[in-house]
């Protein structure tokens, strides 16, 4: 369509570029991502448990001390 | 039981949690599209699985304790409203997070997140009103009022995905989903699973002697003899 | 009436109020009228109603339509109902670099305004994954994909690498 009226030396160079960012679908790297994800997780994890601990029941039995 | 929930749970969850998260972020193959972000994946889906089931348990809670009153149910419903709250609020955090390299925003007003968002606020408000209650018997039947009508929250988000147009897919069964990848969720969800019954039972221990100090405070300190237990939860109803 | 009795009375109401809450929103039509995106087709017969205003448009990228200049990055797409080839679809115009799962026959979801010319100015572009998880196939694996990628970058001089 549009890409037929454009100059090929541009539409090669579009090429190229579909080819190493816009177009391909996949995505590359990301890490960053995935670790603040697990690491947001695993800190509210063991913030709460902290909390449940400072909130125990002193007087039962039971108390994890 | 007692030895279980202070030794065994907490190393089963380690275990599980552990293993289903190696198994996800080492051993599962990436996405061929998503490539190594779709990890996320093993932590933000058995969290939400999770605050759906604890939020399922607080509402079977809150009609029991209406069916039939005990300062059990109601402090089992408060614990599972705090636990899912968390959970829920873990699982949208990750959500956003992957939505932002995936999607291409952290956050868009498409059914899935919006009923979400309502879901959370719903069980923020009912534990902001159990704070302002101080009638112990008053808080228990009026946040079981909320427990119950805020529980329809749960299938409009599941189904919300079906019902609506959204941004966030619809639910991923095992067939659209490569079995690598779906050992490490199962393991994840079990851990998960494991580690929302740890908190459950710690935080249940907590408001069971939070309304038994109430209830008893002007005649005695709260009992553990399971006798007078019951008699004063009979005298209660 | 005894507080037990009262508090059945309770639950009874609550749940017949959650299930009929529950009923309205499941069986009637909230979703005709919160509507999260138009499909291109409900665009192009909508007419005078869809310009001007801020408005999403969902579909599919139709193949062989993306059109992208790094120069400048402006992206041109066509968004069709679905990935078949003589399926209706809109004009895309976007000014910003599309996320890295942006490719053909993907779902996306655009915010933005569409003008008399035919042409949908997007300012917000969103990727809709599937609910496929799948692993790389034989001989893909994503390692050699991101060094094809480095590849590609370097030999296009003009084009620095789109991954962070």
């Amino acid at each position: 369509m549009i890409a037929l009226t454009s100059l090929t030396s541009v539409s090669s160079l579009m090429v190229l570029a579909q080819a190493s960012s816009v177009g391909s679908g996949r995505l590359v790297g990301g890490w960053g991502y995935v670790g603040a994800c697990y690491g947001i997780t695993v800190a509210a994890f063991v913030l709460y448990s902290v909390s449940l601990w400072a909130r125990r029941p002193r007087a039962a039995s039971d108390s994890k001390e | 039981m007692d030895k279980f929930v202070k030794w065994g749970l907490p190393a089963l969850t380690l275990g599980l949690l552990g293993w289903g998260w190696w198994l996800g972020l080492a051993w599962a193959p990436p996405d061929r599209e998503m490539g190594d972000v779709q990890r996320i994946m093993y932590v933000h889906v058995p969290l939400q699985w999770m605050a759906m089931l604890a939020m399922f348990i607080n509402f079977v809670a809150a009609v029991t304790y209406l069916m039939r009153q005990s300062w059990k149910t109601d402090a089992l419903a408060e614990s599972a409203a705090e636990v899912g709250l968390l959970f829920g609020t873990l699982g949208m955090i990750t959500g956003a997070i992957w939505g932002r390299p995936t999607w291409g925003v952290y956050w868009s007003w498409d059914p899935r997140l919006t009923s979400e968002a309502i879901l959370l606020v719903a069980y923020t408000g009912y534990l902001v009103l159990r704070r302002f209650v101080e009638d112990p018997e008053k808080r228990a039947v009026w946040s079981a009022v909320v427990a119950i009508i805020g529980a329809i929250n749960l299938p409009i988000v599941w189904f919300s995905v079906r019902w609506w147009r959204s941004l966030h897919q619809t639910q991923s069964s095992p067939k659209t989903v490569d079995p690598q990848m779906v050992l490490p969720l199962r393991v994840a969800a079990f851990g998960m699973l494991a580690l929302m019954v740890l908190f459950l039972v710690h935080r249940y221990r907590i408001a069971l002697a939070e309304r038994r100090a109430e209830v008893a405070l002007p005649e005695a300190l709260p009992t553990d003899d399971p006798a007078l237990r019951a008699a004063q939860s009979s005298k209660v109803a | 009436m005894t507080p037990v009795n009262r508090n059945r009375l309770v639950a009874l109401g609550a749940l017949l109020v959650a299930g009929a809450g529950l009923a309205f929103v499941a069986f009637g039509n909230i979703g005709d009228n919160l509507v999260y995106y138009w499909s291109p087709s409900e665009l192009l017969s909508n007419g005078d109603k869809a310009y001007s205003a801020t408005i999403r448009l969902g579909g599919v990228v139709q193949p062989g339509s993306i059109q992208w200049n790094e120069a400048h990055t402006t992206l041109e797409f066509r968004v069709a109902d679905d990935a078949k080839p003589e399926s209706k679809s809109v004009h895309v115009r976007s000014l910003e670099t599309p996320p890295q799962m942006f490719r053909e026959k993907i779902g996306v979801v655009v915010e933005g305004t569409y003008d008399q010319g035919g042409v949908f100015t997007s300012n917000r572009l969103m990727v809709n994954h599937s609910n496929e998880y799948r692993a790389p196939k034989e001989g893909e694996s994503p390692r050699q994909w991101q060094e094809t990628l480095a590849e590609g970058a370097t030999t296009a001089a003009a084009t620095p690498p789109g991954a962070p």
